[in-house]
């Protein structure tokens, strides 16, 4: 039964990466055998080896997911002047979600290296020209993933909205977590 | 032979054990050459120090740091803990054996600069990426039995496998058996040589009965009818086979004696000439990788896995190495003497107190750019098709060779090595994504197995240049290298000695790492033994 689909996650990209890099793997019809790229033992991450994301991933039948809820930045300065003076500007509440989103799966004996999707909203900063900062939540993933200690890349999807709950939030981050196989 | 006389048997190795056991070194070594065996380094480095020379000389307990858990790694540190050192082993992957290794269902692999690759065989399939044959004089087999590994034969040779050419004349874009190229090839050139003969034309230092002792020979070589022509011989295959009843057989002409020297096949018949390439073959039940889980089991407890070396430093007194452990912490071993079998091509960038000498022969060594895929098809078409069993199909194109699987014989499914390359050829497929890899080397074979495509189900590919901890398949030396740095690596650079198959003259075979590490041990100890 190589084919069960049951627990099989594909968690596919949004906007800019197409699904060619998936697709390219599919038996054709000259090889219309071939196994499909099922996972086996581990989640397995599709993309090209430059890009900083993976175009996909997909996840082995039987393993267990932690889905975190919405994940929003800590508050730096309470009384502060300014949405950065009191939160940060996007690097930096990004930086602190993912530091707060490390420290919910540690109490579940997860690391950033189990985590294989994550879903980013972002807003509008008024203090950088009413400008979405993408810049800055790629700069604050790229300190936590494909970094030599993390070299895992997500499949991620990041999409500008036109308002999270709190004014301040520039953005929100959600992420999807699969809990390893102890080794046998 | 029962199994009762088989222990009542010494080996040459145990008899000098004993001998070494009652009289010391000297007595050996005086045994040794009584034997024969000091005269060829290759016997000599066969032979171990007696376990019990350390403890009896109160000289136990040296600690001995050895860098990688390959072949040489281990046995150096399986043959140095018989004498009662103390080894740590440190190891980058977390997995013994190096390059000995079998892939199986779920083992993944990622390249340097490359995409991380899963093995979808099924269970009970597996794909030996590196090391996959084992010659019948080589170390490897004794080591095998020490260990209890199981072994079979490799059919490395098999004249129902093809030859097929491309711009190679007018046999080009034809796959034809081994064994009509081989019949062909000597059925003409023994006809030349016969006719030359016997006209005199040749300036030959042969009586008049010599030469019809050669003829007679060349017949046979050759399968000349009794006008000393080759007119084809059974010995190239049948168009239809002989069998029972009224069926003689139906033979088939022999090719055309220019198309035949045009399509270059006989170039390729020497290669099963080499020493190394000679029947019979072996190769381990279950997967190359029994022999490095062998050695595992023997020194296991003494290899640190995931342990990353970062620097190599030494003293008047010691050795100290600093690695990268599992959690990416530094940590640091000391030890008396290193044996580092750190491949070259990855040791040349490990920071290290070589002396300048030795750091510069490091880097100048070549490693071999090689490649190597596995395709599983859900159907053996070789066998069930073509009567293939075992072997290998010798092409000129990319993909260099095609290897029918030597186990699981009239089976469902099997196996096949779709390349095995070699520099350009192997730099060039290694270069393509693994899609890419697959796609081309399908092509390729499918120009001689059509059944390619629809049978195929997964593969998995390995450029060895291309891979961590090993950056190349093996050590390439000019015979310019053999004369100025080989020597110098030889030689111990203070407390380190380098092991591995590229300290032999077998570059590329396991039996190099085994008697490379025996060497050093045999070395190490000699030196203690002076302190």
């Amino acid at each position: 039964m190589r084919m069960v689909k049951k627990g099989l996650l594909l968690a596919l990209l949004a906007a800019s990466v197409s699904l060619a890099g998936l697709t390219a793997y599919g038996a054709s019809p000259l090889t219309p055998n071939k196994y499909p790229d099922e996972p086996i033992d581990e989640p397995e991450f599709y993309g090209s080896p430059t890009s900083s994301i993976a175009s996909g991933v997909s996840v082995p039948e039987g393993m267990a997911y932690l889905w975190t809820s919405g994940t929003v930045p800590p508050q730096l300065k309470a009384d502060g002047k300014t949405i950065h003076e009191r939160y940060g500007d996007t690097k930096t509440q990004a930086t602190g979600i993912l530091k707060r989103i490390e420290a919910d799966l540690r109490e579940k004996g997860l690391t950033l290296s189990d985590v294989v999707y994550l879903r980013v909203y972002l807003v509008a900063d008024p203090e950088k020209e009413g400008k979405v900062d993408y810049q800055g939540w790629f700069d604050a993933y790229g300190e936590f993933f494909n970094t030599e200690s993390n070299p895992v890349k997500t499949a991620r999807s990041t999409v500008a909205v036109a308002g999270l709950v709190h004014s301040d939030w520039l953005i929100e981050i959600e992420a999807v977590a699969v809990y390893p196989k102890t080794a046998s | 032979m029962s199994d009762h006389q088989m222990g009542a048997q010494l080996s040459r190795r145990q008899f000098l054990i004993q001998v070494a056991k009652a009289g010391g070194a000297v007595a050996m070594y005086s045994a040794m050459g009584s034997l024969g065996l000091l005269g060829s380094p290759a016997g000599a480095s066969a032979v171990l120090p007696p376990p019990a020379e350390l403890e009896m000389t109160k000289r136990g307990g040296r600690k001995i740091v050895i860098l990688g858990a390959g072949i040489a790694g281990m046995t150096a540190a399986y043959e140095m803990a018989k004498i009662g050192y103390d080894c740590v082993i440190l190891e980058a992957r977390s997995r013994p054996g190096g390059r000995n290794w079998t892939i199986r269902r779920g083992d993944s692999v990622t390249e340097v600069g490359g995409a991380k690759q899963t093995a979808r065989f099924d269970e009970g399939e597996y794909f030996n990426p590196g090391p996959a044959r084992i010659p019948q004089h080589h170390i490897t087999m004794e080591y095998c039995k020490e260990l209890g590994v199981a072994l079979e034969v490799f059919g490395n040779v098999n004249e129902a496998a093809y030859y097929y050419s491309e711009n190679a004349g007018p046999l080009s874009g034809k796959k034809v058996p081994k064994r009509a190229a081989k019949a062909d090839m000597r059925g003409f050139t023994s006809e030349l040589l016969a006719k030359a003969i016997n006209k005199n034309a040749l300036d030959l230092p042969l009586s008049q009965n010599d030469k019809e002792k050669l003829l007679i020979y060349l017949q046979r070589e050759g399968d000349l009818n009794a006008d000393l022509f080759y007119k084809g011989t059974g010995r190239r295959g049948y168009k239809v086979l002989p069998g029972g009843g009224e069926t003689p057989g139906e033979q088939e002409d022999p090719y055309n004696i220019s198309a035949i020297i045009q399509s270059g096949f006989g170039n390729s018949f020497s290669s099963e000439y080499s020493l190394d390439q000679q029947m019979m073959m072996f190769q381990p039940v279950g997967g190359m990788d029994q022999i490095g889980k062998a050695l595992a089991k023997k020194v296991g407890t003494m290899i640190r896995y995931q342990a990353v070396v970062q620097q190599i430093k030494q003293t008047a007194s010691g050795v100290a190495v600093l690695y990268k452990d599992a959690a990416g912490t530094m940590q640091e071993v000391q030890g008396e003497y290193c044996i580092c079998t750190i491949p070259l091509s990855v040791l040349k960038d490990i920071p290290a107190d070589f002396s300048k000498e030795m750091a510069a022969a490091i880097a100048k060594v070549h490693y071999a750019e090689t490649g190597k895929i596995g395709f599983q098809f859900r159907r053996r078409f070789w066998e069930e098709d073509e009567n293939i069993f075992s072997g290998m199909t010798t092409t000129n194109m990319d993909i260099n060779q095609i290897w029918y699987p030597s186990s699981g014989y009239l089976g469902r499914k099997g196996i096949v090595v779709g390349y095995y390359n070699f520099g350009e050829q192997a730099i060039k497929l290694g270069d393509m994504t693994l899609a890419g890899r697959e796609e081309y080397a399908l092509k390729q074979g499918a120009k001689i197995h059509p059944q390619f495509y629809k049978e195929f189900e997964t593969s998995f590919s390995i450029a060895w240049h291309k891979t961590e901890y090993n950056l190349g398949g093996w050590a390439s030396y000019s015979s310019e290298d053999r004369k100025t740095i080989y020597p110098i690596l030889n030689k111990p650079d203070g407390r380190i000695y380098l092991a591995g198959e590229h300290m032999s003259y077998l570059t590329g075979w396991m039996a190099g790492a085994f008697e490379s590490a025996r060497l050093v041990v045999n070395r190490i100890h000699e030196r203690v033994m002076k302190q």
